[in-house]
Formats: structure tokens, sequence, C-alpha cells
């Protein structure tokens, strides 16, 4: 993994994308320090900077979308890919690898940004808890929308693909909770969605086994499932559907960190989403050997 | 060294790959022949790891690949059509890279490199990035990374595919220095590289072993004993009248005029027996005089156009 770790972290640092990467990095946030902190005097930098909403585009939906672009499509493009995968390494050494050295940049950059509230600490009073439970809130997002990148790099041969569907993520994400709002709630809405959903399994399962049955079989299932949850706990049913997916957010779960809180299970959320979207990660590269 | 058991492949509804059987002993030079769409790249990518058979084993100093990949991979070195090469690294940064991706221990990782450009003949080259570099050395980079940690088996898929005269033959001598002490595989479209590099042969035609043998055995194998050449001194009317008159022969052809009222010709026996000395002996009863006959020997590409039923490069 150290080899690859290496060798991810020379192309980016011998390349000008991470520099500019950086340079933005540094002078957006600038930007808004300077307006918010400098202009108007708020020695909060967690909530007025790092939760600005068009601050918060910048770095999920543009920044990090562009460091992982690179990441798998440009492997499969120039067929690089053939090396590590027949080389004595996992396929979890070479997603972790790669992972971890764009980790190491975005790190670079959070640590750059810490000038900022070391001016206002310096020059005025710095809520130090809130400014901590930001920057974890930040990193644990932006692992998470890294690992989401990760998934998609290593599901397309062109990284202009990725960039485009990670920013799209990356988006909705940021946009889920006002997306959720616009949802109509109660019984009918929510057993429509959760037919969806099984309607959407359905069709991933006929999509990557192009048998009939399966997908068949697992139609069946989803609609018995849904069926049976409705007729055991109808009460489930009548918010569920805006209450499930507001559970889901990632960018409610972030907007406590903002606010100070370090919550133990967002952390454990953030961490998880991360997690299973770098096992899936694996799992699409290891699933191409099978093609 | 190498067993590969009834491999399987299907692509979705197409199967490439119908059950491909052979072993590769140690120290071999084994040539994979076969068309476009034969199942050689298959063939290598399972052997290797890249893929994975929908059915079938193999296993490379008696490790399986499915079982223990890290533990096979170490044993091989991997060359695919398109050299996998990261263009903006140096040559001597991408070897050091490949060295310790292949385990090697971070004292030697800079030894390793070294002695690879040595061996490859590409040390004047170290510093430069590869995307600089011609297509020649670009191929002689990429088998540079399947020599790092000196695997005991090495796959090159169509290692001259692309590369001009001069480099042909500069990769050609390589590959050449790299056998004995390990156990290659090469695939290639070009018969005659085939035949001069490799002392075994495998024959793929659509996903099956349509022949598997040392070279020349192969091509004495599927010689036609039947098929004879004659160059004989005469009257050439006199000579094919002989020849359409013997219950010898099932046929014959006119080949060539040797030189002034010498010919060649090309008879096929109607026998099942040698039929050399009763031919010479009716020459020689009609005062002509036969200066050679020989069986026809089949060359490679003969025997696979039979085989194949197809003409490759040549």
């Amino acid at each position: 993994m150290t080899a690859i770790l290496k060798r991810e972290l020379k192309a980016y640092f011998t390349s000008m994308q991470v520099y500019i990467y950086l340079a933005l990095f540094v002078c957006i946030t600038g930007i808004f320090f300077f307006v918010a902190n400098i202009i108007y005097g708020y020695n909060d930098f967690a909530s007025f900077v790092l939760s600005n909403f068009n601050y918060m585009i910048f770095i999920y939906a543009i920044a990090i979308p562009i460091l992982t672009m690179r990441m798998f499509a440009e492997e499969k493009k120039h067929r690089t890919d053939q090396l590590l995968l027949t080389a004595p390494v996992s396929v979890w050494e070479i997603v972790l690898g790669k992972y971890f050295a764009c980790a190491t940049v975005f790190v670079i950059g959070l640590a750059l940004i810490t000038v900022f509230p070391v001016i206002i600490a310096v020059k005025g009073s710095l809520p130090v808890a809130s400014v901590i439970s930001g920057y974890v809130g930040m990193l644990l997002l932006a692992l998470c929308i890294m690992a989401i990148g990760t998934l998609i790099s290593s599901l397309t041969e062109e990284p202009v693909i990725a960039v485009v569907v990670s920013a799209a993520a990356g988006f909705l994400i940021l946009f889920f909770s006002s997306l959720v709002s616009f949802l109509p709630n109660g019984t009918v809405p929510t057993l429509i969605f959760c037919l969806l959903i099984v309607i959407g399994l359905a069709v991933l399962f006929y999509v990557d086994t192009r048998k009939l049955w399966i997908a068949g079989v697992a139609l069946l299932a989803g609609a018995g499932i849904t069926a049976g949850l409705y007729f055991w706990q109808k009460e489930w049913f009548m918010y569920g559907l805006t209450t499930c997916l507001n559970w889901l957010s990632i960018e409610k779960r972030y907007e406590e960190f903002l606010n100070g809180m370090l919550n133990l299970s967002s952390i454990v959320y953030l961490l998880t989403v991360t997690g299973v979207c770098l096992f899936l990660t694996t799992q699409v590269i290891a699933k191409r050997r099978w093609r | 060294m190498l067993l590969v058991k009834d491999l399987v492949k299907h692509y979705g509804s197409r199967e490439a790959l119908k059950g491909i059987s052979f072993h590769v002993e140690e120290g071999q030079i084994v040539g994979l022949l076969g068309q476009n769409g034969a199942g050689k790249t298959t063939t290598m990518n399972i052997i290797t790891g890249y893929l994975s058979a929908t059915s079938g084993e193999v296993e490379i100093q008696g490790i399986n690949i499915l079982d223990k990949p890290k533990e096979a991979k170490r044993c091989l070195g991997y060359l695919p059509e398109q050299p996998p090469l990261y263009e903006k690294m140096t040559v001597r940064e991408y070897l050091q890279f490949v060295a310790e991706l292949k385990g090697l221990r971070k004292g030697g990782i800079a030894e390793e490199a070294t002695r690879l450009m040595e061996q490859t003949n590409i040390l004047d080259r170290e510093h430069t990035l590869i995307r600089h570099l011609s297509k020649g050395y670009k191929q002689r980079v990429g088998l540079a990374q399947a020599l790092a940690g000196n695997p005991a088996l090495m796959i090159l898929d169509e290692p001259m595919v692309g590369l001009d005269p001069n480099q042909i033959v500069e990769i050609r001598e390589l590959i050449r220095s790299l056998a004995g002490e390990r156990t290659i595989i090469l695939s290639s479209h070009i018969l005659s590289e085939i035949e001069t590099l490799c002392d075994h042969i495998i024959i793929l035609d659509q996903g099956r072993v349509a022949a598997e043998n040392a070279t020349r055995q192969l091509e004495a194998e599927h010689s036609n004993q039947k098929q004879l050449r004659m160059v004989i001194k005469g009257d050439k009317r006199e000579i094919q009248r002989l020849l359409r008159e013997t219950e010898l022969l099932k046929r014959y052809s006119y080949i060539r005029d040797v030189e002034q009222g010498v010919y060649e010709f090309q008879v096929v026996s109607a026998m099942d027996t040698d039929i050399r000395d009763e031919l010479f002996l009716l020459f020689a009863q009609n005062q002509m005089i036969v200066y050679s006959i020989h069986m026809e020997q089949m060359s490679l590409e003969d025997v696979f156009i039979k085989l194949t039923g197809k003409e490759e490069e040549a």
C-alpha cells in the first residue's frame, strides 16, 4: 500500500493540478474569512466561513471531485490498472493507497487554512471548541465525499465523467435536506418511494446478472417485504419517507459539527458511509475481473 | 511450473475459452499462437490474475492463483499488449515504484531498478520521462517492469507488436537473453518470431487448444508424408507422361524450370508406404535422372493454417 500511496502523492505533487487546487482552496477560504471575520468582525470561523453554503459548494461539489476524478478512471484509460492488479497487492491496498493519498492532499489544504483561525486567535477571541468541531466535521465530510468520488471514479474510464458525476453527488448531498422538504408525506408517497427502490434494485440485479428471473425474484421479495411491513406497522408509513431520508442526510449531520457538537452517532455514520463506499470500490474493481 | 486446467471464460453469452488445459515446464519458452479472438490474451490475463475464469484452475509453482493470489503473483511478471506505463514518471522512478510494488525491501529498490535498466539496456534513459521515449524503448521499459523481482515466470503478450524491424530484432535478442533461468510464455502474430524463439508451441483456435507440442515435433507431426518434391532431368513431356501413367501417384503438378532440361514437380502418392525408391527406379529405367526427391516438411505457418483454417501474418 505504501508504494501506491507514495506514487500517488508524487503524481499529485508533480502535476499543476494539486498546486492550483491548494491555491484556490486557500484563496477562496481567505476571501470568505476576509468578508466574514475581517470586514464584518465575526470571531466564529466555523459558523461564518466553514458553514457558508457557497463555501461548502466550492469545497464539496467542486474541489474534492477534481481531486478524486483521476483516481481509477485514468488507470483504466491508460491500462495501468493491469500493473496494479497483477502485482502481489490486494485490491484493498490499491484502493486505500490511492484514497489516503487524496486524503493527504485535502489534509494539507486543511492545515494551510488553519492560518485564518490562528489570526482570529491572535487578534481577538476565538471559540476554539466550535472551530475544532468544525474542522473535525469538515474532515469527516470530505473523507466521505472523497470515498463517494473514489467509487464513482472506479465506475468509469473518463475522468471528465467522474468529475461531473462526483460534483452532482456533492450537490445532491448539500441540497439533500432542501429536496427532502419538497417531498410529500403520508402513506401513499412512502409506499411509492419504497416501490421505486425495489424496482431500482431489481433493475440493478438484471443489469448485473442479465438474468430476468433473479430480477423477478428481487422484485417480488422487495414488494413482499414492503407489503408485510405495511400491514405490520402502518404508522411507520405515515411519516416514514421524510423521517428516513432526513436520518440519512449527510449534510444535517455535518451541520451538527459546525454548531459545535461532536455527536458520536454522526461520526460513526460518516465513517460508515466512507467505509461502505470504499468497500464498494473494492467490489467494483474485483468484479471487473469477473466480467 | 505452470498448470492450466480446464479454463472456461464467458463474456456475457459469448464463450471465449472452452476448456483450455496445458502445462509448462520450468525453463521453457512457450509460444501461444492463435488468430484474433482465439483466446490468447484472455488466457494470459487469467494466468496473471487480471481476469477470473468462469471455471478452471491456474497453478503457478503449485500455488493456485485464486486461493493465494499474492503468493502466486510474486512468481510472475506480466507485459500486457499495451505496456502499463505511467507516462509522467521517469524510467527510474517507474521501475523503483514497480520494484516496491512487487514487495522488494527498501534498501534493495534502487539497486533493483539499476539491474533492470542494465538488463534491458535502458540505463541511458534513466532520467527521461516515459512519455518522451520511443515505442521500442517503452517496450523495453515494459519488459523491465515484468522482470522486477526476478519472477520465475514471465508472460509477454505480443511483445513485438507495433515495433519496426530493428526494434523487433532488439526485443527478440532481449527475450532470448532472458530465457534459460526463467520460464517465458509469449504470444505473437508473427509466426516466424515464435518459430525462432520458442521451443514449445500451443495453438489456440476458437477458445480451444488446437495443438500443443515442441516446435519441431509439431511441424513433423503435421507434415504430409504423401506429398513429395522431385527435381528430374529429361524431356518435360516424357516426365509428365510417366507421372500421369504410374499407379504410384494420385496426382502431380509442375512447379518450375530449375534449369535447361531440369524440372521441378510436386507429386502426391497414391500408396500408404514410402514410394521414393520406386519413383527413382521408374525414371532410371526410362533413362531420366532424378536430381532430388524429398518429402515436403510443413512449416509452422502451414501447421497453423491447417489447424485454424486461416492465414496469419508470416
